[in-house]
């Protein structure tokens, strides 16, 4: 079978599961995303009050919610703001959806390399969420913070890291951590694997990421 | 004749070197044009180029929507409002593309080739998305969630990802020399 063709119903499949488990997956992920967010929070006067899945403003999805209390200062008494944080629950699936796809799919030359896959991969896919979909519940109290430190049109770091994952970086990256979670799970023994397939097949013409 | 195995590792380089070519080059496009954020060269390019053809096409398909663009990058109708915010407008597919060509080792011709074919595919998945999204608003808002959220935003570069395996496979090294070797 064609490799884009093979490829294609791949995503097909992960998209199709994807639509299915969107939600669940957002409410299962919810405490992780809760607990990263925390931790960003200590020393910030950001005060987490919930994480969960509920409807969206205008009832057609259904949204990741954080809510949370900002203070003028860390330690301040009497909270200045409350915030929302949303993402939406197909975005929050978007990430392990091609992480997974992409790490999985790239060939297997063992059932050790699929373990040792697995053993890495799941650390580095924690750091990803950790940076995706965490950090863009995070947004609201940065923004919430620039504006009671006087700013009237803030543009945080946290903004232009939002902008970055919601103009494709968010794919890029989830690419990326699979292939270098790919290449650092190879043994030295398929060593030549890790190559474009031209380097280990000099006949088969192709020098493309289908190993 | 076979060619060494060290001339295409030179060639191609690793997945991992093009995966890391990939965010670094992507994170330079990204930041290149949200610095032109709010200039006319912005404007020109999701304005004109993109949504004030997609407001025409929805016309052309279905004159009785009577579709406008509006300021605030808002294309409604009387049954919908369509706001079309940051990163919905499909440049992201651009950028991807420009990115993936520019990190894969090929020739000059064959990324000129890729950028122009690629190009024309993203514009068109673009306008297709954004149709899509109105007309989904607009008669199945039931269906909002899954398709906003997921599909189309993903089902779009899932395609520019298959064009991209597809070009890449026709793409030849760029060293001087593989060719005739390969052949």
């Amino acid at each position: 079978m064609r490799r884009e063709i093979r490829w294609g119903l791949v995503a097909l499949l992960a998209l199709a599961l994807g639509v299915a488990c969107a939600e669940p997956y957002a409410r299962l992920a919810a405490p992780y995303y809760a607990a990263v967010d925390r931790l960003v929070a200590t020393g910030r006067p950001w005060e987490i009050t919930s994480l969960d899945v509920r409807p969206g403003k205008s009832n057609l999805t259904a949204e990741l919610q954080l809510n949370a209390n900002v203070f003028r200062y860390a330690g301040a008494e009497q909270r200045a703001a409350r915030v929302v944080g949303h993402v939406q629950v197909g975005e929050v699936i978007e990430t392990p959806l091609v992480y997974w796809t992409v790490l999985l799919g790239l060939r297997l030359r063992s059932k050790r390399q699929l373990l040792t896959r697995l053993a890495v991969g799941i650390p580095a896919f924690l750091v990803l969420e950790a940076v995706t979909t965490s950090t863009q519940l995070i947004l609201p109290m940065a923004q919430a913070s620039a504006l009671l430190a006087g700013e009237p049109h803030p543009v945080t770091p946290w903004d232009r890291w939002s902008r970055f994952l919601e103009a494709g970086g968010q794919f890029v990256l989830s690419f990326g951590f699979a292939i270098l979670v790919a290449a650092l799970s190879r043994s030295r023994s398929v060593d030549a694997v890790d190559k474009w397939p031209g380097a280990a097949a000099p006949d088969s013409g192709a020098i493309s990421p289908d190993y | 004749m076979r060619m060494p195995a060290s001339v295409f590792v030179r060639a191609a380089g690793t997945p991992l070197g093009f995966a890391v070519k990939l965010i670094l080059s992507f994170a330079l496009l990204f930041g290149a044009f949200e610095a032109s954020r709010g200039s006319e060269f912005e404007r020109f390019v999701v304005e004109d180029l993109i949504l004030e053809p997609t407001t025409a096409l929805i016309n052309a398909v279905t004159p009785d929507e009577h579709a406008q663009l509006n300021p605030g990058r808002v294309i409604s109708s009387p049954g919908s409002k369509l706001h079309v915010t940051r990163g919905c407008e499909g440049i992201e597919m651009f950028l991807l593309l420009v990115a993936g060509i520019l990190s894969f080792p090929a020739s000059a011709a064959r990324r000129l080739q890729g950028l122009l074919i690629g190009s024309a595919l993203a514009y068109l998945l673009s306008i297709a998305r954004l149709l899509a999204l109105h007309y989904i608003l607009r008669y199945s808002p039931g269906a909002w969630e899954a398709l906003h959220g997921l599909i189309l935003p993903l089902g779009p570069i899932i395609l520019m990802a298959l064009f991209f395996l597809y070009w890449s496979e026709r793409a030849t090294p760029f060293l001087p020399g593989a060719q005739a070797d390969a052949a």
